[in-house]
């Protein structure tokens, strides 16, 4: 029973990690209709500022770490996607690969292309018991850290001015505009929204795995994308696709043979594929039109 | 109020919009009629700042609509209600009606006009914390017409209002439409129906093929230059096919 909720401790972390990333991907998805290929440079950059912050108390780097990504996030709108504005998506995905390649080289300049160790979350090692269970604080971090940035997005979303200009501008950015509500503003408040997630991906990233690489943004921004691409860039649909690939990836790691077990995510995609068979308009809207008809 | 001259609107390499000229009164409620494909649409888009213009001309009260986006023009007094409605589906009605408070520097008066169409459309206040997707489309285009009037506008644009309701919804839409002229709201209607907007309209102005054919006062304009207008320009644009 215990290895049972270990394993389900196990899940809602991966999950809650691929749910932020896929939240960061499709507040702009569902806005521009953009994938921002760079949305994991943002990860890797955020984490090779934790890098430069280590050893100063944890609650200043995480706080710096989200202003400094916000800001890039911000940054790569106002000079990237704004002079580009009403272009092809093609166009905007080009840019955004543009603004990858050129984060991760910048970084490779800076500090080469080797992993560093960062000490950031040291204090995060030790598990607590709970019953027979022992939880690592490191996974009761995530699993806060996710719930309270996923109640904060929800309460932004749904109390805010700026949440619900965002909300109607996802659904319909042109009629959004036809009511006054102004395109910049909102494009520049769902990159800062992504920003924070991106941040939050790093320092969860940073403090698990206590190093950092060039390359570390890749694997959240790809399970990111699947979860964004199954819920076509609704908010909530792209929380549980998050989670389901976090359950997935765990159960695929218990249940598969062990020879099986480094093809782990290819069982992964496959479900993904399976998931895009069943539900082709997005996770959240297929389950709503299949609950009831509208009036 | 609103003078449109020699306006041009291209989709690539295709004239959709050929120097079309309109003139708009205050108080008036004008119909721009024509067959599918006339570029009614596409000329209701680029006054709202949708579309670019190619070339041609934009006032409103004077002020050059001509560049501007769209969020500036409906600042500037030009509000339109697209054709199909354009619900925000997942918010509530209240959500999609306080959409149109950015626009407004005041608060007091945008509480009083929103009151003020929830007397105009009553179903508003009763259906507040409804998504806006499941109304009916008779009441999705009341909401409509209600959220593009919360942008205070000086000049209503509506691109088919009455499209795919039925005859005794878009009675009522229109008597409402007609009290709110009387209000001094000045509106410029598309409409496919030419006895409806014969019925309605002070002015009417007939496009096809992107330019407009015939023009004139409603009760001046025969009704057979208005059908010869009308299906003369439908066989244009099958020759033009």
């Amino acid at each position: 029973m215990s290895l049972i909720i270990q394993h389900l401790i196990d899940a809602v972390s991966a999950g809650g990690i691929y749910a932020l990333a896929a939240l960061g991907i499709g507040v702009i998805f569902g806005i521009m209709g953009l994938l921002n290929f760079a949305h994991g440079n943002f990860i890797m950059v955020g984490a090779y500022f934790i890098f430069l912050m280590s050893g100063r108390p944890m609650w200043i780097v995480a706080a710096t770490t989200v202003v400094v990504v916000i800001l890039l996030a911000i940054s790569t709108d106002r000079f990237v996607f704004r002079p580009l504005r009403g272009a092809e998506a093609a166009t905007l995905l080009i840019a955004s690969f543009a603004v990858a390649f050129l984060l991760e080289n910048i970084i490779l300049v800076i500090f080469g292309g080797r992993p560093k160790t960062v000490d950031f979350g040291h204090g995060l090692v030790e598990s607590v018991a709970i019953g027979s269970v022992r939880i690592s604080q490191l996974d009761i971090f995530t699993i806060a850290m996710t719930v309270v940035l996923l109640i904060g997005l929800t309460l932004f979303l749904r109390k805010t001015r700026y949440g619900l200009e965002m909300r109607a501008a996802a659904s319909d950015f042109r009629m959004a505009r036809l009511l006054g509500i102004r395109a910049n503003r909102v494009v520049a408040t769902a990159f800062a929204v992504s920003g924070v997630l991106a941040a939050a991906v790093s320092i969860m990233l940073v403090a698990r795995t206590g190093g950092v690489s060039h390359g570390m943004g890749l694997m959240p921004l790809l399970f990111g994308f699947l979860a964004t691409l199954m819920s076509m860039g609704n908010l909530p649909g792209a929380t549980l696709g998050g989670f389901i690939l976090g359950f997935a990836s765990v159960g695929f790691q218990i249940v598969l043979p062990h020879d099986l077990v480094p093809y782990r995510d290819a069982f992964l995609f496959a479900l993904v594929v399976i998931i895009y068979a069943l539900f082709p308009s997005g996770l959240m809207s297929g389950l709503r039109r299949q609950g009831g008809e509208r009036v | 109020m609103l003078d449109v001259r020699e306006l041009f609107v291209d989709y690539g390499p295709l004239h959709a919009v050929r120097g079309v000229t309109i003139h708009v009164s205050a108080g008036e409620i004008v119909c721009l009629v024509g067959p599918n494909g006339a570029g009614k649409s596409t000329t209701m888009l680029a006054l709202a700042g949708v579309l670019p213009l190619a070339s041609g001309s934009v006032e409103l009260e004077g002020t050059s609509l001509s560049g501007l986006s769209p969020e500036e023009i409906v600042r500037r007094g030009l509000s339109l209600v697209l054709e199909g409605r354009h619900i925000f589906s997942d918010l509530t009605v209240r959500e999609n009606l306080s959409l149109a408070a950015g626009v407004r520097g005041d608060s007091k008066a945008f509480g009083r006009d929103l009151e003020h169409v929830c007397k105009v459309f009553p179903f508003l206040e009763e259906r507040r914390n409804q998504k806006g997707g499941t109304l009916s489309g008779g009441e999705q285009q009341q909401l409509a017409i209600a959220r593009a009037l919360l942008t205070s506008p000086r000049l209503l644009v509506m691109d088919e209002p009455a499209l795919g309701l039925a005859p005794v919804i878009v009675q009522q839409l229109y008597e409402v439409l007609l009290n709110l002229r009387g209000e001094g709201l000045t509106m410029l209607i598309v409409e496919q129906s030419m006895e409806r907007a014969v019925q309605v309209a002070d002015r009417l102005y007939v496009m096809g093929s992107g330019r407009i054919v015939l023009s004139g006062r409603s009760e001046e304009i025969a009704a057979s230059d208005l059908k010869k207008a009308y299906f003369g320009v439908k066989s244009e644009l099958g020759d033009v096919q």
